[in-house]
């Protein structure tokens, strides 16, 4: 008995976290291991935001998207290099938690194609604001940061919504094909 | 048992979603408009131990003669480096540090003189900055809004 009252405390189970660990790692090495040939701001929130809708799709979860912005920052700081250094996670963060933002308001019906694409330009969008204010802080001159931000803005957003939108595509496959997803498990012990 | 839809309906969610998407495209473009000028754009530098040797604005740095590549399936075409080192009196040296703002990179790259090939140019950007490139440049050590070019 008190151990099912510890796991219903419990946000993420073992499976959860794992499954968000990988996730992360997938969002942190998009950039480097799914090079596209777009040379458009924002090009990486088709594979980025896809991911990331795709983990939060999958571990249906409160704050499991902010979790999985906040990993895949920790490992990008590692990973990819820049400016930002140490600041680079909050940009991973900020589409993480707009992610759960999104699974709140649709009643996490993230495989829905108007709400993944929505969220997935939401998202990407607040990677890019996010960005600028790191920059800012940072220092950088406002007239270069001001340099093709509507273009960038624009891009950015419709990538994101393109990502969003084959994140969708994932996430209806996967319930399609009855592939075991967290939370399936839990399921069948309730019926037991 | 039938429970009524507390709160916003979705369809207000998504327009009010795709309107806040818009209003930041907007705000993008106008903050461009009003933020930005061709003065913002600082001239590029050539220097040798501290000394400025030349400053080059970005129109005149496209009056050099265009060289280009094709590298990842884009034709890059800008101003040849040794082209601009030469008009700036540097005919020798040993090693070329790119400095750049590091926005979206390291801000820095260093080559030696044997890197700096003839095809090694200055590509303007759509920003209307420039960026370092050249064939044998890996996509990831690009310098992007290049302020400074030093020689040793």
């Amino acid at each position: 008995m008190s151990g099912t009252r510890a796991r219903s405390r419990q946000l993420f189970t073992t499976q959860d976290l794992v499954i968000l660990a990988l996730f992360a790692a997938l969002i942190a090495l998009s950039k480097a291991v799914f090079r596209i040939p777009i040379h458009v701001p924002g090009h990486s929130g088709i594979m980025w935001m896809a991911i990331l809708l795709v983990g939060r799709g999958v571990v249906r979860k409160p704050w499991a998207g902010t979790m999985l912005g906040l990993v895949s920052g920790i490992l990008a700081v590692a990973v990819v290099g820049g400016r930002e250094g140490l600041l680079l996670w909050m940009k991973y963060l900020a589409p993480g938690a707009i992610m759960d933002l999104a699974a709140l308001l649709s009643g996490e019906r993230l495989s829905h194609p108007i709400v993944g694409i929505l969220s997935g330009a939401v998202a990407n969008a607040a990677k890019l604001v996010t960005s600028l204010i790191v920059s800012l802080a940072l220092g950088i001159p406002t007239g270069y940061l001001a340099l093709g931000l509507g273009l960038s803005a624009t891009t950015h957003i419709v990538f994101g919504a393109l990502g969003g939108w084959l994140g969708t595509l994932v996430l209806e496959a996967l319930r399609r094909a009855r592939a075991p997803l967290p939370g399936t498990y839990a399921r069948e012990e309730k019926l037991r | 048992m039938n429970e009524s839809r507390q709160g916003l309906k979705p369809r207000t969610i998504a327009l009010i979603v795709l309107g806040s998407l818009l209003a930041i495209i907007a705000a993008a473009w106008g903050t461009q408009l009003l933020l930005t000028s061709p003065e913002d754009i600082a001239p590029l530098q050539v220097t040798r131990e501290g000394t400025v040797l030349a400053e080059y604005s970005m129109e005149e740095l496209r009056d050099f003669p265009s060289r280009s590549f094709t590298q990842f399936g884009k034709s890059e075409e800008g101003s040849g480096v040794l082209d601009v080192l030469a008009k700036a009196g540097v005919t020798e040296f040993e090693r070329l540090t790119v400095y750049g703002l590091g926005i979206r990179d390291d801000g820095v790259l260093v080559l030696t003189r044997d890197q700096v090939a003839e095809d090694v140019l200055l590509d303007f950007a759509n920003r209307g900055t420039v960026k370092i490139a050249g064939p044998d440049i890996e996509w990831g050590d690009r310098v992007r809004d290049v302020t400074i070019l030093e020689v040793e």
